[in-house]
């Protein structure tokens, strides 16, 4: 069987990454440490603008380690050609996180992106078992 | 009570390869039936296009993968739920069987160029194929090509141009040009209009196929073949009760106006209060002309248009902002007293609820609602599913359009935008 972090990655690759709207996506806690799909099936070629990006993602986890507990469900920002979303693993400090065109369709991506939230608590559960 | 031996299931695939996920959608909703299915509907997202030819693999294994003979319409779509999830990408199956049933498909093309024409040869044909049909109860079920994005020469293929006398030209021979080259509007409001008229003591239901919704290209599926610009439609004749019903959900903002001037045919408007129609409903608004790119899209669509006066309420909303005109997908119903709607997420759930309120003792219901409505919920709209999974125990099916239809026995077809809608399905 799989590990853990080779299911999720897949479901990374499979359900997200191969939306072409979808130019980066991983999940992570704070520092980007997490699971990463390879770089290399990422559309965002600028390493300026994922340097920045980066950085500013990390910055939000401030705010998410701060509210998760409160039921902090979703944090999303705009930066430029791009959108980002947080998804929150329910009750941690972790997020599932896309990067997306600023003007892809956010509602439609929304709910695939809540559909790999739901596969990766999945994952999880099954390994707590 | 539901009828004796009534089966409806549905299924799904999320494979990314088209062949099969057509076999597998089948295959996932035919092991939920006993019987030969009457007939099956078929419905994708668009990300089979992706591949050369993916859409049409996509429906050739789907029909291959039916019993032989079993009618299959259907058409892409913004996204779907049932049961198994909410989804804006994959495929979905519905499997319908009753003892009592009789069951024709029929095809009418270039809807753009000649909508009455194609909406003739439908419901002709619909009421020739179920006119020995001794059953009481007759249903409609159509999908019919949505509106596209045009791809002009030398003008940006987006939702709001600018204004330049490029504009200016495009738009005094926009009607006749998109009309001949099938782009543009879908003219789906003569077309449902017209087939309710010959089907009139039909109840019906439809909704116009989209992709993404940015409205570049989009599908119909009739048998195993794809069409495009097209019409496809189930006749069904039956012992069951097939119940319509519809909902809006929406509020009056009390920001009224008057159309003043507008195109031939209905779908450009050029004035609106006697000011230029753009800059007009800006000012309504309270916006300013900085929104006016791509990104007002997020904003617009959830204020539709609809007549202010008590009667049939057939919401509308523009497809494109060409310069200083509006360009609609379906032409607005009135010219006078127009009001601006607004709609919040608590709206949304209350219009599902008043939808399933109608329900009889359906267990069962195919449904169609606004693509719109899935922008504007995103994740949320698992919170509608959770609503009609409470209430309905049977399967359904509920797909996402662009632009939606409905219509009750002997009385005039709606065509709609904003809207809940749903053919409720059960035994007598």
């Amino acid at each position: 069987m799989d590990s853990r972090e080779d299911r999720i990655s897949k479901i990374l690759e499979e359900n997200l990454l191969r939306l072409d709207d979808v130019l980066a996506c991983m999940v992570a806690r704070k520092g980007m440490e997490g699971i990463v799909p390879p770089s290399d099936k990422f559309k965002i070629n600028d390493v300026g603008v994922w340097q920045v990006l980066q950085k500013t993602m990390n910055e939000f986890f401030d705010i998410i380690e701060a509210y998760s507990s409160y039921g902090l469900n979703k944090v999303y920002f705009e930066l430029g050609e791009y959108d980002v979303m947080f998804f929150i693993l329910p009750r941690t400090d972790v997020a599932l996180i896309a990067v997306i065109s600023s003007l892809a369709n956010r509602g439609l991506l929304e709910v695939e992106m809540e559909n790999a939230r739901r596969q990766i608590l999945q994952v999880l559960e099954e390994d707590g078992q | 009570m539901g009828s004796k031996g009534f089966e409806l299931a549905v299924g799904m695939s999320q494979s990314w390869d088209p062949s099969e996920a057509g076999r597998e959608v089948v295959r996932e909703t035919l092991k939920k039936v006993k019987h030969k299915p009457r007939f099956f509907l078929l419905f994708s997202t668009i990300h089979f296009e992706k591949e050369e030819g993916g859409m049409e693999k996509f429906v050739e294994a789907a029909y291959r993968e039916l019993p032989k003979g079993t009618p299959m319409i259907g058409g892409t779509v913004a996204g779907f739920m049932s049961r198994e999830g909410c989804f804006t990408r994959g495929s979905a199956g519905l499997a319908c069987f009753a003892p009592k049933m009789d069951v024709a498909i029929a095809e009418g093309r270039d809807t753009k160029r000649s909508p009455k024409a194609a909406a003739l040869q439908v419901s002709k044909s619909i009421r020739r194929e179920l006119s020995t049909s001794r059953y009481p109860n007759k249903a409609f079920i159509a999908v019919i090509s949505g509106a596209r994005v045009p791809n002009w020469k030398g003008i940006p293929r987006q939702k709001v141009v600018k204004d330049s006398k490029k504009i200016r030209f495009l738009l005094k021979i926009f009607e006749t040009l998109s009309s001949k080259l099938q782009i543009g509007p879908s003219r789906d409001d003569v077309i449902f209009k017209e087939v309710s008229r010959n089907l009139k003591d039909f109840v019906g239901i439809g909704g116009a196929s989209t992709d993404d919704l940015s409205q570049e290209k989009n599908f119909q599926f009739f048998n195993g073949k794809l069409r495009k610009n097209s019409i496809v439609v189930l006749g069904i004749s039956s012992d069951i009760e097939i119940r319509p019903n519809s909902s809006l959900g929406l509020k009056p903002s009390g920001k009224r106006f008057d159309i003043t001037k507008k195109s031939k045919k209905g779908y450009i408007i050029f004035e609106i209060d006697k000011k230029p129609a753009v800059e007009r409903y800006l000012e309504i608004m309270g916006w300013d002309k900085s929104i006016l790119d791509e990104r007002l899209y997020r904003k617009v669509f959830y204020y539709p248009m609809l007549p202010a006066k008590k009667g049939i309420k057939e919401p509308r909303m523009f497809g494109l902002i060409y310069g200083d005109a509006f360009v609609f997908p379906m032409s607005p119903t009135t010219d006078k007293d127009l009001e601006i709607y607004t709609s919040s997420g608590k709206d949304l759930l209350e219009s599902i609820e008043k939808l399933l309120e109608k329900r009889g003792e359906a267990e069962s219901a195919f449904m169609v609602s606004c693509g719109t409505r899935l922008e504007t919920m995103g994740s949320r709209i698992f919170d509608i599913n959770q609503r009609i999974k409470e209430r309905l125990k049977g399967d359904y099916l509920l797909i996402y359009t662009a632009g939606e239809y409905i219509k009750e026995r002997e009385k005039e077809g709606l065509t709609l935008y904003q809207s809940d809608n749903a053919l409720f399905l059960d035994g007598p």
